[in-house]
Order: structure tokens, then sequence, then C-alpha cells
């Protein structure tokens, strides 16, 4: 998953960025409104966490012209304003949540990844694919009751894969979810870490699940 | 109490009342002085009359009546009694409405005569003048005789004069009393009249509180003498509201500011405890401990100001008690029964609330927390609901707290301690709860019901627009 975080906090962007890193996010940082709507408008989030009080132009700003752009990507409004008047006038220009500064760094993990979840249609942190199980909460896979030793970068393909199951999904789209901003991608990178997970789901006496489609991309789904 | 309208109203009344009295009297005094003097006159012009009229000759002297049945006679004579001495006391002549009677024989000299009241023979108030005359001597065959003094006592009825005079004390005091029932109200209505600018300022002064500093006296429309005090107190008034503005928005501007720093803070912790070597996990731990005391000063310091700048607005509701006070109680058990509290709940089951539902459990939760955080250990603490009075209490041992400590309670920030050393609570819970009290009309106050028990009582507020604690069966 990818996660843009518009902060003008440094010491937040560094502890927040090192939170999502670490729960397996892909992460973008801005510390200012202009910079922040260029991201969200050129790149596919799952997320974004959005601070309103920024430099240049604040996060309602950016909010509403995302908005009025057609991007649905979801937005979680992070603030010190904590006034009924501003939860409502946030959620109502079109935040999809609202947390105010102080917070549990949990409870931002756990919003963030409800919002994430929401943008495949999940309605659980479990993602049950065959005999493929994915506990979003522990980021853990198993295959057939056997625990897969996958990196950061591999779950969060199997994750973005499984989400988007029996769908064909694109090299460019894989790159976008799983990759941030200033990720070196070569140009192989996505079938590598393609043909590693898929080494890595392989059991004996049990289909593939991940099939590739030529000159399209790649799907994960259910053996027929 | 003192009222200028009252004392003011006694004083014109009163000083009124004597001018009244006083004036009367001067008039009914100087009428019957003059009256009695037109009458003493009266009396001298009929002695005149009748020394005229006495003559003396060789065998005495004697006083000669006019026939009064003839026209120009004298007929005022008959109605009056006269009589008349030589001075060895022989009677020369008397009236004879004395019948035969006599006249106090009193008399002084022709200039100065002697004027008297007296009881008139049959009876009636009198008055008469007595006076030492020579009569006019008969010259007959020109015989020389020897003058002789006489005695003439005149007398009058005086009663028409009495009742003049009572006439005039009548009238006097009949307008004295009939001025006094008018100039009352009269009186009373002009001084209020006069007095509601500073009654209404009174008034308008009295209504101001905390909450109302925005208002300001009408200056143009009062009287001229009122001006300098409505313009010097509406001065007062704006840098009064300035000041509490100032206050006010420096405890939320400080409160708000101080989130961030406190988020980053906090973040940081929370992300080095999670992913870093334990070694260093228990200084994290302190540092989020720390974070979190602070935040949730600044939470109160907020909810606080938020409070006191009308921005809460309590939605009410029916809650029952019982399941309340049990929810907030939970996670404090583990506490009172590590400091072997003795605990009691009279709560009877059905007792209900209509209040607002996260305002009063944060009261409850603050009160209740104060409840186990200073019960001295092994005391007692009892949570009490008296459904006739609508009163719910929280009573808990002390130890280190006495009647001088109860003023102090519900300041901001006051600690018994002064050294301030628990930093588990700093001072706040009790001034927030006794605002979110205010705000769902109820009256926070504590007190000791013993030496060693200190009792915190949450009531309906006197006056209160009936919306706080009601006590009723659920069901109902």
């Amino acid at each position: 998953m990818r996660v843009l975080l518009v902060e003008d906090s440094l010491r937040l962007q560094k502890s927040i960025g090192k939170a999502l890193r670490m729960s397996g996010y892909a992460v973008d940082v801005s510390g200012d409104g202009e910079n922040g709507l260029w991201l969200a408008g050129s790149n596919d989030y799952d997320a974004v966490i959005l601070d309103i009080m920024l430099p240049k132009f604040d996060g309602l700003t950016l909010l509403r012209r995302l908005r009025q752009k057609g991007r649905l990507i979801p937005i979680l409004l992070l603030t010190a304003k904590d006034t009924i008047e501003d939860r409502v006038g946030g959620l109502q220009m079109g935040a999809d949540d609202y947390l105010v500064k102080p917070f549990a760094l949990k409870e931002l993990l756990a919003r963030v990844q409800v919002l994430c979840r929401r943008q495949y249609g999940h309605k659980t942190n479990y993602v049950v694919v065959a005999d493929l199980e994915i506990d979003q909460t522990a980021h853990k896979a198993t295959r057939g009751g056997q625990p897969l030793d996958l990196t950061a970068r591999e779950y969060m393909l199997l994750e973005y894969l499984a989400l988007r199951r029996s769908h064909i999904v694109t090299r460019t789209e894989i790159e976008r979810h799983i990759y941030n901003e200033s990720a070196d991608l070569m140009s192989n990178a996505v079938d590598s870490a393609i043909c590693t997970l898929r080494k890595k789901l392989e059991l004996p006496d049990r289909p593939p699940l991940i099939h590739t489609k030529r000159g399209l991309g790649y799907t994960l789904k259910e053996p027929a | 109490m003192k009222s200028i309208r009252r004392q003011l109203t006694f004083t014109i009344l009163l000083g009124f009342g004597l001018l009244l009295f006083f004036s009367s009297a001067a008039v009914y005094f100087f009428t019957r002085i003059a009256l009695l003097n037109e009458f003493d006159a009266g009396l001298r012009a009929r002695a005149a009359n009748i020394m005229s009229l006495a003559e003396q000759g060789q065998d005495g002297i004697h006083v000669e009546l006019p026939d009064f049945s003839l026209p120009g006679g004298n007929n005022d004579l008959t109605a009056q009694f006269y009589e008349v001495w030589q001075t060895n006391g022989t009677v020369c002549a008397r009236s004879e409405s004395l019948n035969d009677g006599d006249l106090p024989r009193r008399f002084s000299s022709l200039s100065k005569p002697v004027v008297w009241n007296l009881e008139l023979p049959g009876g009636g108030s009198g008055r008469a003048i007595g006076l030492k005359f020579l009569p006019q001597a008969e010259d007959e065959d020109g015989k020389h005789i020897i003058p002789l003094e006489a005695v003439l006592v005149v007398a009058a009825d005086r009663r028409p004069l009495d009742r003049t005079l009572e006439t005039l004390a009548i009238v006097l005091l009949a307008t004295g009393l009939l001025t006094v029932v008018i100039t009352v109200p009269v009186v009373g209505f002009s001084l209020r009249r006069g007095h509601a600018p500073l009654e209404l300022l009174a008034r308008q002064a009295a209504a101001i509180t905390a909450d109302s500093l925005q208002l300001r006296f009408p200056v143009d429309s009062m009287p001229e003498e009122l001006q300098p005090i409505a313009k010097r107190l509406n001065d007062l008034l704006s840098r009064l509201e300035s000041s509490f503005e100032r206050e006010r928005r420096f405890s939320a501007d400080l409160a708000h500011e101080l989130r961030t720093p406190l988020a980053e803070l906090r973040a940081h912790a929370e992300v080095e405890l999670e992913w870093t070597e334990s070694s260093e996990s228990e200084k994290h731990r302190e540092t989020l401990d720390i974070t979190l005391q602070m935040e949730a000063m600044v939470t109160r310091l907020l909810e606080l100001a938020r409070s006191e700048n009308g921005k809460i607005f309590p939605q009410r509701e029916a809650v029952q008690l019982m399941p309340l006070i049990a929810g907030v109680w939970s996670p404090l058990a583990a506490k009172a029964k590590n400091k072997h509290l003795d605990v009691h709940f009279e709560i009877p089951p059905d007792a209900s609330i209509q209040t607002d539902r996260t305002l009063f459990r944060s009261i409850l939760v603050n009160l209740f927390s104060n409840a186990v955080e200073y019960s001295a250990e092994n005391g007692q603490v009892k949570i009490g609901w008296q459904s006739d009075v609508e009163e719910l209490t929280i009573s808990n041992t002390v130890n280190d707290l006495n009647t001088d400590d109860l003023p102090h309670l519900f300041e901001r920030l006051w600690r018994k301690d002064k050294s301030r050393t628990n930093n588990e609570h700093c001072g706040l819970g009790l001034a927030l709860s006794r605002e979110f009290a205010a705000l769902l009309g109820l009256n926070l106050t504590a007190g000791f019901s013993s030496r060693k028990t200190l009792t915190l009582a949450v009531k309906k507020r006197q006056g209160a627009d009936g919306r706080g604690i009601v006590s009723a069966p659920i069901g109902q």
C-alpha cells in the first residue's frame, strides 16, 4: 500500500513516516499544500494523511481541489483542530476520516489501514484467496497453514495483488502502489519481485496463485 | 439593607409632615391670637360703652342703660354679662343675664385691664375683662361730688369663638391628613420614576457576569447625572472584557499550540518504543508517560477554555445512573482494591438522570478518580444518590485535607501538596467538573460530613431550568 503524508512538522514527518514504513507501507512525504496536491494528483495512493495547517495553501484547500479533480483517494485529516465544527467541516468537505493531535500511533495506523482496505471493498483485516490467508493487522501471510517468509516489499506486493484478486494488475499499478516516489526502480523490478513471490508461494501439490497475462500484467486468483 | 429610595421617601415625608404640622400649628396659633384679640377688643368696646353710661350721683354710681327695645338700641348688651361695683363692693349695676348672680370681681387699671377666661353663670365658657374706672360725675345743682372709683367686669360667651377655632383646627387637620395621604403616593411615584434610571443601571450591573462582559450601559438614554457613571462602567467593562478575552484566548491558544509538539513527542516516543531495541524502551516509556500526562492537562485546559467560552452545548437525554456509575467505577476498581478501600454504592436501581451523558460522565470520572486517589489506605468510599433531594454524593476518608482547604478545592492547578510531587493529577479535574456541572444546571459542592470524611455533592441548582438531574423510575 502506498500512502502520502502531507505534514509540515519535520518531526512528525519522520515519526509517522517511519511508523508507516515499518508497518509495510510505501510512503511519500510532503511538507506543504502545493507539493502535496501535485503528488496526490500524479500518483495512485491508497490513502493520504493530511494536516490542515500547511504552508502555501492549507489542507482543506488541497482536499477541495483534489475532490474537484474527481480524485477519490481516501483522505485522513490529521490536525490539532478538534472542535466539532472543525471535524464536521473537514468531513463535509470530502475527508474520509479525522484524527486530532496528539494521537495514538496505533490508532493512526489502524485508521490508515481501514482507509486502504476500504479502497478495495474489504471490511475485515483478513484476505483469503483459496488456501492463501493474509492478516493485514499482523502483516503476515500463510499458505495451506504454512507461514510465508516475506520481506516488507514482498508482503506489500502480495497484499496488493490479493486485494485486487481476479483483476489484472499492470506493472505500472504495482509500481505506483508498492514503491514510493524516491524508489530507484529498475525496468524489471516488478517482474523480479513477482518471480520471487511466486517461488515463496509455491507448495508441492498446490496450483500456482499468481498468473501472468502477457502484455497486460498479473493476476492473483483461485485455481479454476 | 439601605435603600436610597426608601431613605429619601422617609426623609421627604418626614420633612413634609413636620413642615405641614408646624405651618398648620402656626396658622391655628396666629388665627387664635387674632380672634382672641378681636374678641377682647369687642369686650373692651362693650366695657367702654358701659363706662360711658355709668354716672356718679349723690347717692352713688348708677348705670342707666338705654331702652334696648328702641331702634338704635344696643341689643348686643343684653346677650352679654356685666357687673359694676363700687370699690367697697357695693353692686351698682349688673346685667339681667346674671339673674342676680355675680361675676368674679377681678380687675386692673383702665389702661391695662385684666382679661381672663371664665365659666359663665348658667354654664358655658366665656371671657371677661375687668377694670377700674372713674364714672362720669353728675353735677346736679352745682354741688361738688367726690369722685368714686368703680369696678367693671364685662364677660361674653366665647363658645362661638371656640367653635370657630375648632372648625379651623378640624379643617387644618383634615387638610394635613389629606395632603399626607396624597403626598405619600406622589412622593413614592416621583422617587420611583426619578430613580428608575438608577435602578435600571443597578439591574443591568447586577446582571453582568463573566459570561456577559459584552454588555454595555445605554449612556445616551440615561439622565445626565448618571452618564459619567455609565461611561466609566462601560470603560471598565471594555477593559474587563478584553482582559477576560485575552486570558481565555491565551489558555485556548496555549493549549492548542501545545498539541503539535505533544503529538511530535508522543509519536516519536511511540515509534521508538515500537521499533527500537529493548534497552532503550524504558526511556521511551517514560517519555511517553510524560507526554500522555501533558496531553491530559492540555486537553483539560482546552475543555475549560471552551466551557468558559460557551462552546460546549449539552445534549440532554435520560441516563440510567447505576450502569453509568458502574462503567465509570470499573477501571478504578483495581486501584481501590490495592488500597484496600471499603467501597459502598447506595444507588437505587431505578434512578435515572436527565442530563448530557458525556459531560456527566466526565464529572463522575473526575470525582471517582479523586475519591480513589486521595482516600487514605484502608479508607472508605461511599457513592450515594438521594432521590428526594436529587443529590449524588461521593464521600471518602481523607488524611491530609481540612476545612481550610475547601475554598481551594475547585481552584485550577491547586494542590494540597505544595511540592506538587504527584504527577498523575494536575489539579484541573475539580475545576473542570464544576464548569461542566454549571453547564448542566448543577451545583458541585464540597464539605466535611465528619472530621475525616470529605463529601462532594452534585445537586440540581436552585432556580435552574429544571433540565438538570431528575429521578424517575425507568420505563415511566
